[in-house]
């Protein structure tokens, strides 16, 4: 329940960029993890990494990312889960008093916050963002600048749709508040632009703060919701990754307009254009100078990147000969020579050098 | 000595971690720390807007800095589901806690940390913005905090 029921054993730099206090620094704690499970806790946080370089557009950017593990020992396994909101009554003796329930919502957790804030500034005082990792197969989390994730599920999903709220300042892009079907009071949005650069309550061509990034081609609205008292079902007319005016947005069937279909913001898909852009302004500070080279496999563990580069290497060495086969030789001339001559107005440039 | 600019790449920040409860805002850390802040938002006109940003401003109040953020309270709680076409969804939470971490660069000329932002919860939406809170950029500055709180103070919203 306390720190009296844990220990903090040390930090790593999983990813290192570089100084940290040049970097954008991730910060992943351990929350509900005896001594002896600490291993799975180093396995979540080497698969969060993986994801989250492997989400465009991260990774181009992971050279801007330096990412630490803290590891803290519990006296237990996971988080208190109260009986008031449906759970099973279990307490558990945490370091950070990790539990469900927070504000009577079963699925919302929280911890001590300044006992996070505490051991982090201390172990990392550069932090950004923290994502607190708490060892529990029940579905949970919590959004912020602290964020706090169990390891179930689409946990990893979650991690990376919180950092586009808490270090991004993206905005919900679904058409609800608690689900389709639910709502009996989302039908319109207020007329009043959203600050966040995400959703906007504006189609007009001339002054839509994504212009840019929007073809002549493509309709303004790009979408309509034909029934404002539900969450809008098309699927979208136009070609994935076409950016518009899509109608059902920051929590509302109507009136408000995202700029994809699909979005990380929305659904988990990849984020979309005016995210992306959003995420490179924001890490450009972050960012090395010179540029550093993203590796080819990025989101791949090491031994993996490792592997796929000896396997490409040895299929394009085995080739290298069959290139250089007489009749393959031949056509690669007659080639460039059809290429040099084809043009020239010569009578006779074509001529078929195997002859 | 602070940056003169507030795009000036590893340098002098200041990390504000703020606590929301209801409209209850409380300063649980302030901390100078030699890091490299976020880059800025346009600091033009914000104009009528709903939302929720932070700006360092100075003496006249002028905004220096700026950070459009999500909006820290936590009365509306986002939470995972179980539906895979509707993975996420948001249920009222008066109650909940919720916390804010900011670092912001310490900008020649800047005097304090200004939360601004408009209601919340199932009404993020509606309303005016309005000054939320409003913290002295410097520790040895700490006064009174219109809005806000000091660490181990309560704030008001």
């Amino acid at each position: 329940m306390t720190t009296a029921d844990g220990q903090v054993l040390g930090t790593t730099k999983i990813v290192d960029h570089g100084p940290a206090s040049e970097r954008y620094n991730l910060v992943l704690v351990a929350e509900g993890y005896r001594r002896d499970e600490l291993g799975d806790f180093a396995d979540a946080c080497r698969e969060l990494v993986d994801y989250l370089f492997a989400t465009p557009p991260f990774g181009e950017l992971r050279c801007a990312f330096n990412v630490f593990r803290v590891d803290v020992a519990s006296t237990d396994s996971g988080a208190d889960d109260p009986a008031a909101c449906g759970g099973s009554g279990a307490t558990a003796a945490t370091y950070f008093d990790a539990s469900y329930c927070n504000g009577g919502i079963r699925r919302l957790m929280s911890v001590d916050y300044g006992t996070v804030t505490s051991v982090v500034s201390s172990q990392v005082p550069e932090w950004h963002q923290v994502v607190v990792v708490v060892n529990s197969a029940i579905h949970g989390g919590a959004g912020g600048g602290i964020a706090i994730t169990s390891t179930s599920g689409s946990w990893k999903n979650i991690a990376v749709h919180e950092m586009g709220h808490s270090a991004f300042g993206l905005a919900d892009e679904y058409e609800y508040w608690a689900g389709c079907g639910i709502d009996t009071d989302r039908d319109h949005h207020p007329n009043v632009e959203p600050a966040a650069p995400n959703v906007t309550v504006n189609t007009d061509r001339a002054t839509l703060k994504w212009r840019d990034l929007v073809t002549a081609a493509t309709p303004l609205p790009t979408t309509a919701n034909a029934d404002c008292s539900q969450c809008d079902p098309q699927p979208s007319p136009l070609p994935a990754g076409t950016v518009g005016a899509f109608e059902g947005a920051h929590y509302y069937h109507c009136g408000a307009y995202r700029p994809e279909h699909d979005c990380m913001m929305r659904n988990f898909a990849g984020f979309c254009a005016v995210c992306t852009r959003r995420i490179r302004q924001t890490m450009e500070p972050f960012q090395p100078h010179p540029r550093c080279s993203a590796p080819l496999f990025a989101g791949h563990s090491g031994f993996a990147c490792l592997g796929l580069t000896l396997v490409y290497l040895l299929a394009i060495v085995a080739l290298v000969p069959l290139i250089w086969l007489p009749p393959i030789r031949c056509i690669v001339r007659q080639l460039l020579f059809r290429i040099r001559h084809c043009g020239s107005g010569n009578d006779d440039p074509c001529i078929d050098l195997r002859g | 000595m602070p940056n003169d600019t507030a795009d000036s790449g590893a340098s002098r920040s200041i990390r504000f971690v703020l606590t929301f409860q209801g409209g209850d805002v409380r300063l649980v850390a302030r901390q100078p720390v030699r890091m490299t802040a976020p880059a800025s938002d346009a600091l033009d006109e914000v104009g009528r807007r709903s939302g929720f940003w932070y700006e360092v401003r100075d003496a006249d109040q002028r905004p220096l800095y700026r950070r459009i953020a999500e909006h820290p309270d936590r009365a509306g709680a986002e939470f995972p589901t179980d539906d895979p076409e509707r993975p996420l969804a948001r249920q009222d939470a008066e109650g909940a806690t919720g916390v804010l971490v900011l670092v912001v660069p310490d900008v020649a000329k800047g005097e304090r940390l200004v939360l601004v932002g408009g209601p919340s919860g199932r009404q993020v939406e509606r309303g005016a913005v309005r000054e939320i809170a409003s913290f002295p950029l410097h520790e040895a500055d700490s006064d009174a905090a219109p809005g806000g709180s000091e660490p181990g103070g309560k704030g008001e919203s």
